[in-house]
């Protein structure tokens, strides 16, 4: 009597398990843009050990970094873990995670968002498809403590049908749709493929560097610490954002040099945007976000950059990475009518 | 800690596993601590008053619960008063001000900075309850503080109620109590009801009718008739939510609490429906005011006197309509601190009053007319229109004055706009085509639970049935309430309704 009783309660909880698993799927497909950006659920789908670099940080990672892009170009394996306004406190958390799986990568981190104060909706954007893990858990928590989130608030971080349940009357076949976007993170949307704005006017490059007390100081020093504790190789990188903030560029700069005290590399690209030859009236859609004309140009760049520093090879004709292929061709197929002739060859030739 | 809340469900699990893991003799004191967490949760500043309330009432029954000891009546009635003094000083004191003020002219007296605490009117109720028991010698004092003071602050009727009774309740703490699946199962039931009443029923309604009474100049007669009837819904669902919740809760350690509710829209009376709505409540005024006060020498004087001059019927009138009065002014009063909520128990009063005055007259009326009063037509006609007084009578009590009280009934006279009821202005007050399909359909269910109830235990009813009915029943709730419950960020979560008596 007692055991058949263990074994109903068992089976209810079960079965109310997997329905509520798959009910929260459901509604979590219906939030907004990000069904856009599956740079996080398609990240722990990839084989292991066979990235050459994890590419960490907010929407201006997955908007300046095609990885398919520099597949096509110099078959090199390099995806975002990125995602809207991603905390920089996360970024310690993302790398232990990626480790599990890639432990030979090259972590590039972009510091772009250490400014951000962390909002309830950036950890959403985070967490929301993010497979759970104690590390996951520990990345909520952090994020949230930053953030200063009442504890009252934390629980739909781990259960996001509090947050988005009500948004029943809007389901529709999307929500229904589980496939992967199998793009390799490569960006599609619209503001990406059919915006630019002229950005020349917001163009500054500064030297001064901020007070350390301006810096989210212990944070850094945390995400360094583990990375040193654990001999992660590590690229900090500083997006080619187009910034009137003096602020902030100062924060960058006296961040990378807190960086490079802690003996590790940095690359700030925004005074490097001419040399990049990124076009300020064209390759933006806003300041802080290229287009695919000046994606295209800085993950070119960037790309020849790590496969050099790095002595990444190239993986192309390599029958493990089929899926690399197929999905990159698809993504080029995708970008083709929205650049020009002698922009497309860039990458193809 | 909200206990429509996950961190309730959370805490509840917690408790209940220190529960059943401790000697039974010990149990009641993990209820004692939950219920000091619980309370705390709210907020260390209501502390002191509960605790006070506690103290006194516990000291003063242990003095005059003395058989023997002279002074009986005196320590009962300072003990009396200081209870119900704390009552009135928290909760009435800045009303009083304020109407003193006004009487002054305005602006010449300060009000007092003063916290309400939770459940004030509930403790207080049950500790005057337990104080008249031991002092009319229905049973002793409790000996033991921490015995008296679970029963006090028991976490599961704080809030909003059921108004307990010591004798009643206070044994089944100190049984001891064995880990009983089937009960572990009801009493999930009821909570998951409970659950499903305030946020997919109660909160839902709340969201149209906070809008239509948030600016009460721009709506018609039509409208107010649907937000009256909506607003008579959402505060059933509300406060049988909350019963639900607290009932299934205490279930899950063991503890009947006392029902507050049998299907008061059901009843074809104004007094029917009073001895259907919050029971305990009801039953408390009967036993404590209204019997006290039938029986006092006041009245008992006055109505021989009257005997005398106008004969038997008016004696009995009088004894009946001064009792009825000074219990619907007092639950008024209880209600809150404000001259709507006493017009609004005056209006009660009044009907009540009325039906005994002329009870007969529409007795004779009825039978002149040939009405045959047997069928169920006629039933239907009497619980129509005691919902119908109900409902009007809802108006001093959603309204933020007596004078917006009698704005609304103007509005509903000189502006019917029917024309409201069928052009899809009824989407534009709060919930939209679609969340208004999903009221009327949980009132179905609400409605059809109800019929249900009428003929037996629904809980058994269900676990009569087949595992998989029994399973998908279960699952249907459980995500109606994730999927349809107002709750979560996007809504702020208003608070129970009578949490605030």
């Amino acid at each position: 009597m007692q055991k058949r009783r263990i074994v109903k309660i068992i089976l209810f909880l079960l079965i109310l398990f997997v329905l509520f698993m798959n009910v929260e799927k459901v509604f979590k497909e219906s939030v907004g843009d990000q069904a856009k950006y599956p740079q996080i659920v398609e990240f722990f789908d990839e084989r292991e050990e066979s990235l050459d670099a994890v590419f960490i940080g907010s929407s201006s990672t997955f908007a300046f970094w095609q990885a398919p892009i520099a597949w096509e170009k110099y078959g090199i394996t390099v995806r975002c873990m990125a995602s809207n306004t991603q905390p920089l406190v996360a970024a310690r958390y993302l790398i232990e995670d990626g480790l599990k799986t890639q432990p030979d990568a090259v972590y590039v981190v972009a510091i772009n968002t250490m400014h951000e104060t962390v909002k309830s909706p950036a950890i959403h954007y985070l967490v929301d498809k993010y497979p759970f893990s104690m590390t996951k858990a520990k990345m909520i928590f952090a994020c949230a403590d930053y953030g200063e989130i009442p504890w009252s608030e934390r629980l739909e971080f781990f259960f996001p049908i509090i947050r988005y349940h009500n948004r029943w009357s809007e389901l529709g076949e999307q929500n229904f749709n589980n496939a992967p976007v199998g793009l390799k993170g490569g960006s599609t949307y619209k503001n990406f493929l059919e915006v630019a704005t002229d950005v020349t006017e917001e163009y500054t490059v500064l030297e001064e560097k901020a007070a350390k007390e301006e810096l989210p100081y212990d944070t850094l020093v945390e995400l360094l610490e583990f990375c040193k504790e654990n001999e992660v190789k590590v690229l900090f990188v500083t997006n080619p954002q187009v910034l009137k903030s003096e602020k902030r560029l100062k924060k960058y700069n006296a961040a990378n040099e807190l960086i490079e005290s802690y003996g590790f590399d940095t690359l700030n690209t925004i005074p490097m945007i001419p040399e990049i030859g990124m076009d300020l009236a064209t390759d933006y859609y806003n300041g802080s976000h290229t287009n695919v004309h000046g994606s295209l140009k800085y993950t070119l760049w960037l790309g020849n950059y790590l496969k050099d520093k790095y002595g990444f090879t190239d993986k192309r004709s390599d029958g493990d990475y089929a899926d690399w292929e197929q999905e990159s061709s698809k993504y080029m197929k995708i970008i083709k009518p929205y650049l020009s002739e002698e922009e497309y060859k860039r990458i193809t030739e | 800690m909200s206990i429509t809340s996950i961190w309730f469900i959370i805490f509840i699990l917690l408790a209940m596993v220190v529960y059943y893991i401790v000697p039974k003799r010990f149990q009641y004191l993990v209820l004692l601590a939950a219920s000091i967490a619980f309370y705390l949760s709210y907020g260390i500043g209501y502390m002191p008053y509960i605790l006070a309330t506690t103290v006194i009432t516990y000291a003063g029954a242990r003095i005059f619960g003395n058989p023997e000891y002279k002074h009986r009546k005196a320590v009962m009635v300072v003990t009396l008063l200081l209870s119900l003094g704390l009552l009135c000083y928290t909760k009435y004191t800045n009303f009083l001000l304020g109407t003193l003020d006004k009487l002054a002219g305005g602006g010449k007296i300060e009000m007092i900075d003063l916290v309400v605490p939770l459940g004030v009117s509930f403790y207080t109720f049950m500790s005057v309850g337990y104080i008249l028991d031991v002092y009319w010698k229905k049973y002793e004092a409790e000996k033991n503080f921490l015995r008296y003071a679970t029963f006090i602050m028991y976490f599961p009727h704080i809030v909003q109620g059921p108004i307990d009774r010591y004798n009643k309740l206070a044994p089944q703490f100190f049984g001891g109590k064995k880990f009983d699946f089937q009960r572990m199962v009801s009493g999930g039931e009821l909570i998951l009801w409970g659950f499903f009443l305030k946020l997919v029923i109660a909160n839902r309604l709340g969201m149209f009718v906070d809008t239509v009474f948030g600016d009460v100049t721009a709506h018609g007669g039509a409208v107010w008739l649907v937000t009256l009837a909506l607003y008579s819904i959402q505060t059933y669902a509300d406060f049988l939510g909350c019963m639900e919740i607290a009932r299934g809760t205490s279930l899950l350690f063991g503890i009947d609490l006392e029902r507050n509710f049998d299907h008061p829209y059901f009843a074809k009376t104004i007094p029917e429906f009073w001895r259907r709505w919050h029971m305990t409540m009801g039953a408390w005024f009967k036993d404590y005011l209204f019997l006290p006060v039938s029986n006092s020498s006041f009245v008992k004087k006055t109505s021989k006197k009257l005997g005398k001059k106008f004969g038997a019927k008016a004696r009995k009138n009088f004894v009946s309509c001064f009792s009825v009065a000074v219990v619907w002014l007092s639950t008024g009063i209880w209600h809150g601190a404000g001259w709507k909520f006493i017009a609004w128990g005056c209006y009660h009063g009044c009907l009540t009053i009325g039906g005994t005055l002329f009870g007969d007259k529409i007795d004779k009326l009825t039978a002149w007319l040939k009405i045959n009063t047997k069928t169920k037509s006629w039933e239907l006609f009497q619980m129509t229109r005691t919902l119908l007084l109900c409902c009007f009578g809802r108006i001093f009590f959603r309204a933020n004055s007596i004078s917006e009280a009698f704005l609304i009934m103007k509005q509903m006279v000189t502006r019917l706009e029917i024309w409201k009821l069928v052009d899809g202005s009824l989407y534009e007050l709060g919930l939209d085509r679609a969340n208004f399909m999903v009221a009327i359909l949980s009132i179905v269910v609400l409605w059809c639970v109800s019929m249900l109830q009428e003929r037996g235990s629904v809980r058994e009813m269900i676990a009569k049935q087949n595992l998989v009915f029994r399973y998908l029943i279960l699952y249907i709730a459980i995500f109606a309430v994730l999927i349809f419950g107002i709750y979560g960020p996007g809504y702020v979560a208003s608070s129970f309704i009578y949490e605030q008596f």
